[in-house]
């Protein structure tokens, strides 16, 4: 009772209060759900294609943040295989597109149409079958408002957006899709493919292909299964961005703990007078502890409230403005978050208790 | 503890000094006392301003150490209480009352109250009954919802021995309890505080510069200059004893 009284005591120092640790639970939300929307966008390309095994040029492990170029004529050699179902090429490219006389930059990816490399999922329109259609990612099309049927330009060449996708936000680039002979027509190199997508024949030895591959053009391939593939690029996006955001939400915690350590301190400053009478009538140091511990709590839960709160209204309002930026928190997120709020409350109410026993009994004697 | 309870000895104080040590001097604020105080006495420390009184009654509660001498508590060297005893016996057999009330302003009345039998091992339907008893003991159940920032100086201070009746203290320690407070409303807490030393056999020491405690004290201790200088025992408390 007495802690929820002083709470309410000061309204407008509680808002504040619960505002300011709430903006940084926000900050660290953000923070996780960017890297989350990151995280899905940059490898859900790879985890939604079909394939059980990735051809890459030798010493390459990803498509993230690495090069690889092969001629497509290795594509007809590796297909001699038998137990080979079916092969395609796919060529990546960072291209630069004209939307509206606005420059943009994509990740173009030009696939075999009807063959896997494909969006992974369209949500309007349809796939790409002619060399001057395009299909765009969501928030690339949000971003620049373009809708299908509208043009875009790739060098003197108008592409008619005919579908847009999902899961092809990678944040600092967009997938954009075309048919592999128009990606090879830009670079004019008609024969040219990043990596190639190898599905086998039902119950096949994969790693057995894997070596035939390798044996008929042997220091050309770096091979990957799937789920290896996929924690090679995982690993790489993790690689670029994980520590970045580690660092920030160790900052957003830091602050956290020491607005509420600010906070409490001056709580029990201001009600030093207090504190010295309880001691006085015999109040165990459990109790005083506990008043402190309890409104530490408190306030991290009801600001972790208003955080959720405010974190999706936030997000609604940043993916308006800035549509590629995705974040991406569920109820299982918001559990962590809640938790790792309690735990720094519970440092900062530890840390502010030494105040109480700097707080002496013979202050209240006259 | 119950040959303790049954011992009518509450506080024995002898040959008790007191010296305040700074960098550059020595305060010397208790010379040899020795005082005793029993249940069902009201006991008058009687001086002036800085005469060691309030000294006095923080060694009596355990907050101050004597640089020599012996006090014994409920019929115990205090020294030999841990810190946790001391503090269960402040919230289970001691009462206080201040000058200046101190009386906590975010609760209402019933819980300032209430606050000082939550720290004793009290069930709660026992604190409840507890608290309304001592609300009525002092006349101010019709405050309890109210809170102290809304009350004259007379009710703040009846809340405080509201406060300090609540736990059935068998020691009751107020310092300078009547200095905030007018003529009228200084007799009624004085008549109070002799009520529950006279008629729930407690004891009650208080400090203070009020002449007008004497008329009601039990025995008087004159104190100057950290010393006692007489001890007087009313023609009244006398007679009744």
């Amino acid at each position: 009772m007495y802690l929820l009284r002083i709470l309410i005591a000061q309204p407008l120092r509680l808002i504040l209060t619960l505002l300011g640790i709430a903006l940084c639970i926000v900050l660290i939300m953000f923070i996780l759900g960017v890297y989350n929307g990151v995280a899905e966008g940059s490898v859900e390309y790879i985890r939604k294609t079909k394939a059980d095994l990735w051809v890459l040029q030798a010493n390459s492990n990803n498509i993230l943040r690495g090069t690889s170029l092969l001629p497509a004529v290795y594509l007809e050699v590796i297909k001699t295989d038998t137990m080979i179902k079916s092969a395609t090429s796919v060529l990546l490219l960072m291209t630069n597109v004209k939307v509206y006389g606005t420059n943009a930059t994509v990740l173009l990816t030009g696939y075999v149409p009807g063959s896997e490399g494909g969006p992974p999922k369209i949500t309007q329109g349809r796939e790409v079958i002619n060399n001057n259609e395009i299909v765009l990612d969501k928030s690339f099309s949000a971003k620049y408002k373009i809708t299908i049927g509208d043009e875009i330009l790739i060098k003197e060449d108008t592409l008619k957006v005919i579908g847009i996708s999902s899961g092809t936000n990678a944040f600092v680039t967009q997938y954009a899709f075309v048919t592999l002979e128009y990606a090879q027509s830009i670079i004019e190199l008609p024969g040219l493919a990043s990596f190639f997508i190898i599905n086998c024949n039902t119950g096949s030895n994969l790693s057995a292909i894997e070596e035939n591959i390798k044996n008929k053009l042997p220091g050309r391939f770096s091979i990957y299964q799937h789920q290896k593939f996929l924690k090679n690029n995982i690993a790489e996006m993790e690689a670029g961005i994980l520590p970045l955001f580690f660092a920030i939400v160790v900052i957003g915690g830091v602050v956290l703990a020491i607005i509420l350590s600010l906070i409490l301190s001056v709580n029990i400053l201001e009600r030093r007078k207090d504190f010295a009478v309880m001691k006085v009538l015999g109040s165990p140091k459990s109790f005083l502890y506990s008043l402190i511990i309890f409104q530490s709590l408190v306030l991290a839960l009801l600001s972790e409230l208003l955080g959720v709160l405010l974190f999706f209204s936030l997000v609604k309002l940043i993916e308006n403005i800035s549509p590629e930026v995705t974040a991406i928190i569920n109820f299982e997120h918001i559990i962590y978050i809640t938790i790792a709020a309690c735990i720094i409350s519970l440092l900062s109410a530890i840390f502010s208790c030494r105040r109480i026993r700097k707080i002496y009994p013979l202050e209240v004697f006259s | 503890m119950n040959r303790e309870n049954d011992n009518q000895n509450v506080v024995d104080l002898k040959n008790i000094s007191k010296v305040y040590e700074s960098n550059t001097n020595k305060t010397g604020a208790l010379t040899d006392v020795n005082f005793s105080a029993n249940k069902g006495e009201l006991l008058l420390l009687l001086g002036p301003s800085g005469s060691g009184k309030t000294t006095m009654l923080t060694i009596i509660a355990g907050f101050n150490c004597p640089t020599s001498g012996k006090v014994d508590l409920f019929g115990k060297n205090i020294e030999k209480y841990s810190q946790s005893e001391l503090q269960l016996i402040r919230a289970e057999k001691i009462g206080f009352i201040f000058q200046s009330f101190l009386l906590i302003d975010a609760l209402t009345v019933y819980e300032n109250v209430e606050l000082v039998l939550r720290f004793s091992k009290r069930n709660r339907s026992n604190i409840k009954e507890q608290t309304r008893e001592a609300l009525n003991k002092v006349g101010i159940s019709h405050l309890a919802d109210k809170t102290p920032l809304e009350l004259s100086h007379g009710e703040k201070q009846r809340t405080a021995i509201a406060r300090a009746f609540a736990n059935n203290a068998d020691l009751l320690i107020a310092d300078e309890p009547t200095a905030s407070l007018e003529t009228q409303q200084g007799k009624e807490i004085i008549m109070l505080l002799h009520s529950y030393a006279n008629e729930f056999n407690k004891c009650v020491i208080v400090a203070s510069h009020d002449l007008r405690l004497k008329a009601l004290a039990d025995k008087i201790f004159y104190i100057e200059n950290g010393i006692i200088t007489k001890t007087e025992i009313p023609l009244r408390a006398n007679n009744n004893g």
